[in-house]
């Protein structure tokens, strides 16, 4: 008797309001916790469920804008030579005493910046600082590109590097669309990848063939200020080990969740 | 009751007959799509190298070089950051050789605002001009306090140093100095306290082939042919230790009697 069209009704959307809200109660105190501490804590233990857990540092103060490190990826992994495709690329900051900042990175900075035309953008501007920044894959903890892939082409090694499977992709470029880094390109028709496709996404792989073998990435081999470095992260002794032991890396975007891994030292929050 | 029993048996049907046209006329893509990976690991772990990553093994044919680049301010620089990828040298013997050695300077030394401030860099056109890097600075060894200075006087020496130190001298300069001439010596090779009596160092046009000399004998050399019984090394006036296995034979090429 108590079953009233009006009981039914409430109970219904009590029940529904409920469930809805719930869970974001429970969840709330963390998310304004981890929004609102100043600097993220970065676990970088927090890893690949594999043997090693690779790392990457971008030491951005010691870079010299020399471009060989573009150069030599290129070279290593049969990337197409026009600059609009790299897997990685070195950019230029430069702050003006406004408080503006201007980044450009000419011809991905392969030739380097040495006979790099002047970036008018900021000709006349007091210059407070500047900068060169080496961007690559970060190899996310959570990758996006992955999450998106429609036919499951793109896919996280157990060593914690996010490959193409270039037999499977169809070039739908929805995982370029999703890399908050831009760490992605379409290999024109006429380029071909080292698998021998074109048309399909290709992106920096930190050389997975040289670091299996126990070699370093190309780029990392040929930066002459060890600007940047690699390593595996268990391994107390290895570079990147030692470098982060001293100082606070940082990672690109960390608001967005990915957690990288390629940790930067020495850039501003400016750089993203 | 016939009714489900009939429905079920014809979606099995369905099921069944879909599985074998696609087994029989189905395009090669049906079924491609699973989710293992691990072969497509295998094969990107499995592609070629360019860039080799061994420094330490270049000195098993280059050791003078390589021990040079491991004693000078280049050492943390690959050999393949300058040289490109090795791998088709070790295989296959393509050369190395630079061709524009300047090109490749000027990427990590021409000045800009954006570098390190402990990063050595220079404004090219000042400090250069049309000069090659390479004239003054051996890119293996690039500090300039590398260069040995001249030990000797200079007096009425400049420009005769390849008599001596030419490839075929009593002390010839290293091999990769061949084919240089006796005007750039001193570019280089500084002698503290010598101020040059000629104003544009261009030496010699032919080369001489009587040298000006380091010390003259001061005593007659009648009787006394073997130079070497005074002044070897363990003579009572021996020549300087530099001079170490040098025969009779040498002596006076150099060295003018009184």
């Amino acid at each position: 008797m108590d079953f009233t069209r009006r009981g039914f009704i409430k109970g219904v959307l009590g029940g529904v309001l409920g469930l809805a809200v719930l869970p974001a109660l429970l969840k709330a105190p963390g998310l304004y916790l981890r929004r609102a501490s100043a600097a993220p804590t970065i676990d970088l233990a927090d890893g690949g469920g594999g043997e090693r857990h690779w790392g990457f540092v971008v030491d951005a103060s010691r870079c010299i804008g020399c471009g060989l490190c573009v150069q030599a990826c290129k070279r290593e992994n049969n990337v197409v030579m026009e600059p609009e495709y790299n897997r990685t690329w070195v950019e230029r900051y430069v702050y003006t005493e406004e408080g503006e900042v201007f980044v450009d990175s000419p011809e991905a900075g392969i030739e380097g910046f040495a006979n790099a035309p002047a970036n008018l953008k900021y000709a006349g501007l007091d210059i407070d600082k500047s900068h060169f920044v080496p961007k690559l894959c970060n190899q996310c903890e959570n990758p996006p590109c992955v999450q998106v892939c429609p036919v499951g082409a793109t896919y996280k090694t157990e060593d914690g590097v996010v490959l193409v499977d270039q037999e499977h992709c169809i070039g739908c470029r929805y995982c370029i669309q999703a890399c908050p880094y831009g760490a992605r390109y379409l290999v024109p028709s006429g380029g071909v990848t080292p698998m021998g496709y074109s048309k399909v996404v290709d992106k920096c792989t930190w050389c997975y063939h040289r670091i299996t073998k126990g070699l370093r990435p190309a780029c990392v081999e040929v930066c002459p200020v060890g600007a940047r470095l690699f390593g595996d992260l268990h391994d107390p002794e290895s570079p990147v080990a030692v470098a982060l032991r001293d100082h606070p890396p940082a990672v690109l975007k960390p608001a967005l969740g990915t957690k990288p891994r390629v940790y930067y030292l020495g850039i501003d929050t400016e750089v993203r | 009751m016939g009714y489900p029993v009939r429905a079920l048996g014809v979606l099995v049907a369905v099921i069944a007959l879909f599985l074998v046209a696609k087994w029989v006329a189905g395009p090669a893509y049906l079924g491609l799509f699973d989710t293992d990976r691990s072969q497509n690991v295998e094969l990107w772990a499995s592609k070629p190298l360019q860039y080799a990553d061994v420094d330490r093994e270049c000195a098993s044919c280059h050791g003078e070089r390589v021990e040079t680049w491991q004693k000078a301010a280049h050492q943390n620089v690959s050999c393949e950051s300058c040289h490109g990828p090795a791998e088709s040298h070790l295989s296959s013997g393509v050369s190395l050789a630079i061709e524009e050695p300047a090109e490749l300077c000027i990427r990590c030394h021409a000045a800009l605002a954006s570098r390190p401030v402990s990063q050595p860099q220079v404004n090219v056109e000042e400090h250069a001009g049309p000069i090659a890097c390479t004239a003054c600075h051996n890119p293996h060894q690039p500090s300039l306090a590398g260069p040995p200075t001249v030990p000797h006087s200079l007096e009425g020496r400049e420009g005769w140093c390849t008599v001596c130190h030419g490839a075929t001298g009593v002390k010839p300069f290293p091999e990769d100095h061949a084919g240089r001439t006796s005007g750039v010596c001193l570019t280089c090779h500084q002698s503290p306290g010598y101020v040059s009596p000629i104003s544009t160092p261009t030496g010699p046009s032919v080369e001489p082939t009587q040298p000006a000399g380091p010390p003259i004998i001061p005593h007659s050399l009648e009787g006394r042919s073997e130079c070497t019984a005074c002044h070897g090394l363990t003579g009572f006036k021996p020549f300087p230790a530099d001079h170490a296995g040098r025969t009779k034979e040498v002596c006076l090429a150099c060295h003018n009697q009184q």
